[in-house]
């Protein structure tokens, strides 16, 4: 007497499922384990990049922008740059001097949210009339907070707002608000431009800007951009190493797990053989069991791994991480797969037993 | 008894019996080697992070507004040596002075630099090794730094603009060179002879002067006591603040040795540095903690997994008359062996793979703590007692004859 085919196999699973709703449910979590700390690795490693170089912004400009001519940069011309994809932040400058108890001094202009990397005493210059110091420059001439200074040149008075350290050449130079240095030198544009370019295509973007725009003049800093991208690497080497080892322990892990409630039901293979069952049915039968927990468990995993991956990336930089969304059909393949690999290894093992000798359980 | 029954479920159940093992291993080995990762990326990484330079640069003191265009003071070379000698000494990884002069005749800037010197500190076995090519690693040379008293090194730029090459002679303070071959550093280098240190204070009549020293770090990440100034701390914040290996307070001891100096923290580096390794050390930390807490529950699902059927066992002994002490002691017995088997085979592989993980990435292997081996060890024979102790407790409170029915 035998059912119809397919008819009593759904019946079983379901069946199965039902009466060990436990063990379903540990099978179930388990994969889900596993796929929800490969997802969390696999989005962190592959945003990791984005989010450290913005990081590492701020250890200055990697290229530097200006004329041959000594003429400032035309805005237009800026604008093109900076809206080049490759462009991952830009400052601009202007440059212009002082003359102050008879010596000529260097003035920065810039705007306030790009003076970042510097100790600054007092606050940054707010409207017409006032400037920050340099340190070196501050302790040479006895400057102090609070004090006016005169240009004699153009016979204006400016007050010291702040006193600055950047530990650069920068320490014996005057800074000043973008907009008021604008109008004080009469500059249209910016005098230099300071980018942050995507180290991975840092000459390809030098050859593209010289044949584009033949009378700029670009300074590639060396410093910042070989050490970035070293760095960079690095790290996404780190993450890459990590992943694969965590992976690697996860799928064992999630395996074993499988692979004990297979050798825990081993009495079943054998009662289902000794009744008549056919080694290939017994075999779909604990592959659909098998496929059902992969696949419920690694659509849930990833949901989860992409949540622990946020909650990562907010504690840690403070913004989410953006998903590759090709990954993500990726791992609930790879998490069905070893779901039903460690079902069926032990499965057939145990098919190809006689029953009478699993029974008396010499599994 | 207890041993026989124990032996004997080890011998009968090998299949069950290593799944357990392997699954606490695997779970302990994980644990334990990014627990090793997280406690050693800071100082891993922040000796990634100096090849961004010189954290500290240190400049002759400027009295006067004339000093700010021109140079008129220096510091000494004698005091170059004192750098190794304050109380972060081992802190420093290494130091470059630099020597500004202009040629007298042609008006181009001579550079006197060390580019890879060793030096013999005081109370050390092991020569210093420092110089441009240590504190300045993106420093490229098309040829080969000077060999003798007649070879100088040429800027990138200033080689084009002059139209000179490798192996071309030039008349430098009125002395015949040879261009030993050519530099470009993206900086101040790129438009200037350079030339080592020493020779250049010779030919310049600078003997022993040096215009600024730029030194590379290992510090300790700035927080909010750091930024306190400290000349209004009280002296045992004064103490704690100069015994922290602080960027600030190393500046401030370097300004200590040298004569009329002053040492100021290169803030884009310092800062950022700081903020890179917080960043990175916190992403570490969590994914391990995610690791960990996965790897546990891994375990516990595989220990469950297995136990289940020791509930059909527990009921048949139940039914033959062991008593309740008995059986507990069987199961936790065996719970210990797979824990503890489990636990070591865990921690050796750890070993494994923290080494492959420090080498494969920053080329050293990680740190290994001793307190992770108990630590691995107990974690994973208490999750495997914990395992085991649940589905037993569960099984004993049920009457023998319903379980052995399969209900």
């Amino acid at each position: 007497m035998r059912m119809k085919k397919g008819s009593w196999l759904n019946y079983f699973v379901f069946k199965n499922i039902k009466l060990r709703k436990g063990r379903f449910f540990i099978a179930i979590s388990a994969v889900m384990l596993t796929v929800a700390v490969l997802t969390a690795f696999v989005v962190l490693s592959t945003g990791i990049r984005e989010k450290m170089s913005r990081e590492l912004q701020s250890y200055g400009a990697n290229m530097i922008v200006t004329t041959l001519t000594g003429l400032p940069l035309k805005e237009d011309v800026t604008k093109r740059i900076v809206s080049n994809p490759l462009v991952r932040g830009f400052k601009a400058h202007i440059y212009g001097t002082l003359t102050i108890r008879g010596q000529e001094l260097e003035v920065i202009g810039v705007r306030k949210k790009d003076f970042k990397g510097v100790r600054l005493e007092g606050s940054f210059p707010e409207g017409g009339n006032q400037v920050i110091v340099g340190v070196k420059l501050a302790e040479a001439l006895g400057i102090k907070k609070g004090q006016s200074l005169k240009e004699e040149k153009r016979g204006v008075t400016f007050r010291v707002s702040g006193i600055f350290e950047r530990g650069s050449k920068a320490d014996t130079a005057i800074v000043m608000d973008l907009a008021t240095a604008r109008e004080f030198f009469g500059i249209k544009g910016f005098s230099a431009l300071l980018l942050n370019v995507d180290t991975r295509y840092i000459s390809r973007f030098t050859s593209e800007l010289k044949r584009d725009f033949p009378s700029l003049k670009i300074t590639t800093v060396k410093q910042v951009a070989l050490a970035e991208e070293k760095l960079l690497k690095k790290i996404e080497l780190l993450m890459v190493v990590v992943s694969l080892v965590v992976v690697f322990s996860a799928a064992i892990t999630m395996g074993s797990t499988v692979g004990a409630n297979i050798i825990e039901r081993m009495e079943e293979i054998g009662l289902m053989k000794a009744l008549g069952a056919r080694a290939s049915e017994v075999g779909r039968f604990f592959l659909y069991e098998a496929m059902l927990s992969g696949i419920i468990g690694s659509l849930l995993g990833t949901l989860a791994g992409v949540a622990i991956a946020e909650a990562v990336s907010r504690t840690a930089f403070n913004s989410f991480v953006g998903v590759e969304i090709f990954w993500l059909p990726l791992l609930i393949c790879l998490g069905v797969v070893i779901a039903v690999a460690a079902t069926l290894l032990p499965v057939r093992r145990a098919t190809s037993m006689r029953p009478s000798s699993i029974l008396r359980g010499e599994g | 008894m207890l041993l026989r029954i124990v032996r004997s479920s080890f011998v009968n159940q090998k299949k069950a019996m290593a799944v357990m093992i392997v699954a606490v291993a695997v779970g302990t080995a994980i644990a334990s080697s990014l627990i090793s990762l997280s406690l050693d990326i800071t100082s891993k990484v922040s000796k990634e992070l100096r090849a961004f330079g010189a954290n500290i640069k240190v400049e002759p003191r400027l009295q006067g507004i004339a000093e700010v265009a021109g140079q008129r003071r220096y510091l000494r070379s004698e005091d170059l040596l004192k750098i190794k000698t304050i109380f972060w000494r081992h802190n420093i990884l290494g130091f470059v002075p630099f020597l500004y002069t202009i040629e007298p005749s042609t008006g181009h800037t001579v550079i006197g630099t060390w580019y890879r010197k060793s030096i013999k500190v005081p109370g050390e076995r092991e020569p210093f090794v420092t110089g441009a090519s240590e504190v300045m690693p993106w420093w490229q040379i098309k040829g080969r730094w000077p060999e003798s008293e007649n070879e100088v090194l040429l800027g990138r730029e200033l080689s084009s603009r002059l139209n000179l090459r490798r192996g071309d002679r030039v008349e430098l303070f009125g002395r015949d060179f040879r261009v030993s071959g050519i530099l470009s550093t993206g900086s101040k280098e790129d438009d200037a002879f350079v030339l080592p240190l020493e020779v250049l204070q010779k030919l310049s009549g600078l003997n022993g002067k040096i215009s600024e020293v730029y030194v590379s770090a290992l510090t300790t990440p700035m927080d909010d006591f750091a930024y306190k100034d400290p000349e209004k701390m009280s002296p045992r914040e004064y103490e704690k603040w100069y015994c922290t290996g602080y960027v600030t307070s190393i500046a401030k001891q370097i300004e200590e040795v040298m004569r009329g100096s002053r040492a100021r923290p290169i803030w884009p580096v310092a800062e950022t540095e700081g903020k890179v390794l917080k960043r990175l050390g916190l992403l570490i930390y969590l994914l391990s903690a995610v690791s960990v807490i996965s790897a546990a529950l891994g375990v516990s699902t595989t220990m469950i997994m297995s136990l289940l059927r020791r509930t059909r066992q527990v009921a048949l002994m139940k039914a033959i008359g062991a008593d309740r002490l008995n059986t507990v002691l069987i199961f936790l017995t065996e719970a210990l062996i797979v824990g503890f088997l489990g636990g070591l085979t865990g921690y050796l592989l750890s070993l494994l793979i923290s080494k492959y993980i420090g080498v494969e990435v920053f080329g050293t292997p990680l740190r290994q703590r001793a307190i992770l081996f108990p630590l691995s060890l107990g974690a994973s024979v208490l999750i495997a007692v914990l395992g085991a102790y649940l589905p037993i407790r569960k099984a004993l409170a049920i009457r023998p004859a319903l379980i052995l029915k399969g209900e």
